[in-house]
């Protein structure tokens, strides 16, 4: 276990280097020079050379991008993510004041999906093809393909205007958790119950349930015993990946309901190039990325032995 | 199976308790909440949306774009046009305290150099306890119209001004627009500042205000970044006891949910800064409303779809003049009505500088255009469009995503075009993009924002020094120079109809659009008011307004 861990943390550390080195790259490809927005974002929109020069000079925008991106990472050694251009709050503090919001709302909208699609994959692969089934696959096809911007106005047309019992937009209740929730879980839900379906059906097939059915175990017994098990390994890659998105890129979702998350601060940071706040988002979610799929990895080791062999091996 | 559900059972009920550690208790006074796009309060002191309810001003403007007293009960002006005499309110007090008067207006002018040193002020006197002389280096006709803006002119409590240099500079206090040494010689915050004044910010010390404290009816109570922030009524308010006790500015960054909280009744009032614009597809909805009022302020606000007259194919004025013809204004103005409306002048009718007898030159006349593009050579090819040397004729309108008006606008600009055989390309870009394209001259035509039109200047859009101008003209320099240090106000209004008689002679500009302010609240809130512009402190009234249960 400790070499596989190590060969897979070495290999997360080289990509999150990619990671930041290409987001600052693109960010000074993007047109529209960095001083110049900040500038404006700092004197308003009547700016002239002087301001622009002197936010160069401030900031260090006029060095090579290269020495930029030096002095950056240096700064990082030391865990030191930079200030914000705009706001001058130290980036740490925003993405710490951000990241809760965000964390809660993928880990219940996560919740959330899960509770319905375990049991209705579960249910789909058992009653293949009967109208229980059709019922439940044509629910999950509607809920894949279902623009999560859109369902938002749905729900908060229904729930907030017509019913009038939860509130449009904010944060700081449960009530104004239920419609960002809603709004997130319906694409993962469907797309989790296809997924869950089609890996119980595959696993159900596999000789060794065929070998357990000869000796006389109970069905009941062989699905949630043995077969879920083995069908979950897909079904828990998809899930960690769905995490990992939620956690960077429900910008759409968060902009409705006026949710304070990272999303929203990565657009503002790409919009006025506040490139401190942008790289040290990036570099966050990234490790989120990173301690999730390696999470992921270790957990597939313990649901699935045969892992561990190789592994050793 | 069942540890995986554990696992996110405990993951989810921990961000729970992080959750409910951030969450406010809410209190049950009675308060007004607006929905606004983008939180633009500063932690360090700085805000924006809500600036003007913080802070007043000497001077402020009327809705005809008149000076009238806010601070200042009353001021003269001596005939050279260089002395100013302000006369202030007594018993006005800041929200700590201090005393206004004339000594804490001194230390404001002398130490604020981001908002004072934009002036070219010699000396300032102080004749009496409330009595204060600018002396001026020179004649500075609009400075009353300059100082009324808040952020041009906002008088700040003495006790918050702190100095701060080098390091510590980097993460204190609020940076304000400062002056720059502009070569266009705009007056607007910049040009003809005294030797030794607006060298503050070369250096790296500066006074900066490091907390929002000012004479205003309001004062920031809390602030939860990207959230909300929550004004609280000032009950030492020299104007008379503030009506709303409490404001909440709650952060909704989409346009379709601000008015549909509106709806649902959980705000009361969107649409006040440009940051927080109803969409043209929802002001139906709310007209149909019966709980909800629609309204649209006029503004001094002219944006330019200007051509590029330094390069490409606009260099020829007839080109210009025959696009101008070619383009139909009343089919324009259809979808842009009620939220906005074109000009046949580059002034708004609000400002004290429109003329009306320049209107009329701009009419509709697509044979006149397609006469004038044979002239220059332009000839209809097989496909249609218009060609000259093979060339098609082909053009680009850059304009920004923020401009939601603008795509309507562009799509029947196309179309109009189309109609004498010009193809135009639309690009929508982000504003990062169109100021680039701005500065670098790097476009056909394009969508300026009107930056100068709200302070009564020129220089920033007609200079062709100025960094986002769209005129590259010897002549109208050296009329945007004269106008900028005319001797007296009717001698500038003079000089600001020929510069308008010039920018339309030259056809410098396609499409003057005036967008109105819209603004929609609920029938609970009553006797609101809005002040011209949100420059000039959009919200100021708002004191005096109620809210019904």
């Amino acid at each position: 276990m400790g070499p596989y861990l190590l060969r897979r943390l070495s290999v997360a550390v080289v990509s999150l280097v990619g990671v930041s080195f290409v987001t600052f790259l693109l960010i000074f490809l993007v047109p529209g020079d960095p001083a110049e927005m900040v500038a404006q974002a700092r004197f308003g929109h009547d700016v002239g050379e002087r301001e622009i020069e002197m936010v160069c000079r401030l900031e260090g925008l006029d060095q090579p991008v290269v020495f930029q991106y030096i002095k950056w990472v240096r700064h990082l050694l030391n865990l030191d993510l930079g200030y914000s251009l705009i706001s001058r709050q130290s980036v740490l503090s925003l993405i710490w004041s951000r990241f809760p919001a965000t964390l809660l709302l993928a880990c219940s909208s996560l919740l959330l999906s899960q509770i319905v699609a375990v049991p209705a994959g579960i249910i789909s692969a058992l009653r293949k093809d009967t109208w229980l089934d059709v019922v439940l696959r044509l629910f999950a096809i509607w809920g894949v393909s279902m623009p999560s911007f859109w369902f938002s106005y749905i729900l908060i047309i229904f729930f907030a205007l017509k019913l009038r019992v939860l509130p449009v937009s904010g944060y700081g209740s449960f009530a104004n958790l239920v419609m960002p929730s809603l709004a997130l879980s319906l694409g993962i839900a469907g797309h989790t119950a296809r997924l869950l379906r089609a890996s119980i059906l595959e696993v159900l097939q596999q000789d060794y349930l065929n070998t357990a059915r000869a000796i006389g175990i109970r069905e009941s017994k062989i699905v949630f015993k043995y077969a879920l098990k083995n069908a979950m390994i897909p079904v828990l890659t998809s899930v960690a990946l769905q995490l990992s998105f939620l956690l960077s890129g429900t910008v759409i979702v968060e902009s409705i309901f006026g949710w304070p998350g990272l999303g929203k601060l990565i657009l503002d940071g790409i919009f006025t190039r506040d490139f401190p706040v942008v790289q040290g988002c990036v570099l966050f979610v990234a490790v989120c990325f990173v301690v999730i799929n390696v999470g992921v990895d270790l957990l597939y080791a313990w649901l699935d032995p045969r892992i561990r062999w190789e592994a050793r091996g | 199976m069942r540890k995986i559900v554990l696992v996110l059972l405990i993951f989810f009920s921990l961000s729970l308790m992080v959750f409910s550690g951030c969450a406010k208790q809410e209190t049950k006074l009675e308060e007004l909440v607006v929905g606004v796009g983008k939180d633009t309060v500063d932690p360090n002191g700085g805000m924006w949306e809500s600036r003007g309810l913080v802070f007043e001003t000497l001077v402020t403007l009327n809705h005809k774009g008149e000076p009238r007293p806010l601070l200042a009960k009353r001021w003269e002006m001596a005939p050279d046009g260089k002395t100013y005499t302000f006369f202030l309110q007594e018993n006005v007090k800041f929200h700590d305290g201090t005393p206004f008067n004339a000594q804490t207006l001194k230390e404001n002018v002398t130490k604020l150099q981001s908002v004072w040193g934009r002036y070219p002020i010699d000396e300032v006197e102080i004749v009496d306890d409330y009595t204060v002389r600018f002396r001026l280096k020179e004649p500075y006709p609009l400075f009353l119209w300059h100082i009324a803006q808040v952020s041009r002119g906002m008088v700040v409590s003495p006790k918050v001004l702190k100095e701060v240099s080098g390091e510590a500079a980097k993460g204190v206090g609020q940076m304000l627009p400062t002056m720059s040494e502009d070569k266009s010689g705009s007056k607007q915050g910049m040009g003809q500042m005294p030797p030794g004044m607006g060298k503050s910010t070369t250096t790296s010390e500066e006074v900066r205000i490091t907390a929002p404290v000012g004479t205003g009816p309001y004062k920031l109570v809390e602030h939860v970044p990207g959230q909300y922030w929550v004004m609280e009524a000032f009950d030492g308010y020299w104007q008379g006891p503030v009506g709303i006790k409490r404001i909440k500015y709650l952060v909704i960054p989409d346009a379709h949910s601000r008015v549909m909280a509106l709806e649902s009744g959980q705000i009361h009032l969107t649409g006040i800064s440009p940051l927080s614009k109803i969409a043209a597809g929802d002001m139906e909805v709310i007209e149909k409303n019966k709980d909800l009022v629609l309204k649209h302020e006029p503004s001094f606000k002219v944006s330019l779809v200007a051509f590029n007259s330094a390069k490409g194919i606009f260099t020829d004025a007839r080109v210009r003049e025959a696009f101008v013809k070619a383009i139909n204004r009343e089919e324009i103005n259809k979808v842009l009505t009620p939220a906005g409306t074109t000009l046949d002048t580059p002034v708004a009718p609000a400002s004290p500088f429109y003329f009306p007898e320049l209107t009329g030159t701009r009419e509709y006349d697509p044979a006149r255009a397609q006469e004038l593009l044979a002239e220059a050579g332009w000839v209809k090819g097989p496909d249609g469009l218009l060609q000259k040397d093979g060339q098609p004729l082909q053009v680009s309108l850059i304009y920004s995503q923020t401009q939601p008006e603008m795509v309507q606008v562009a799509n029947i600009l196309r179309q109009q075009l189309k109609a004498i055989g010009v193809d135009l390309k639309l690009s929508s870009v982000e504003s990062g993009t169109l100021f680039a394209s701005l500065a670098k001259k790097d476009y056909d035509l394009i969508v300026a924002p009107g930056i100068g039109s709200t302070s009564l200047d020129f220089a920033t859009d007609y200079h062709s020094k100025s960094r986002y101008g769209v005129a590259t003209d010897k002549e109208l320099d050296s009329m945007v120079e004269a106008y900028n240090v005319a001797p007296n106000f009717n001698e500038q209004k003079l000089i600001a109809k020929k510069i308008q008689e010039k920018i339309l002679a030259d056809n410098l500009v396609l499409l003057f659009i005036n967008t109105n302010k819209s603004f929609a609240h609920t029938t609970k809130l009553q006797n609101f008011k809005p002040a011209l512009e949100e420059e000039v402190n959009f919200m100021r009234h708002i004191w005096r307004a109620r809210l019904s249960k």
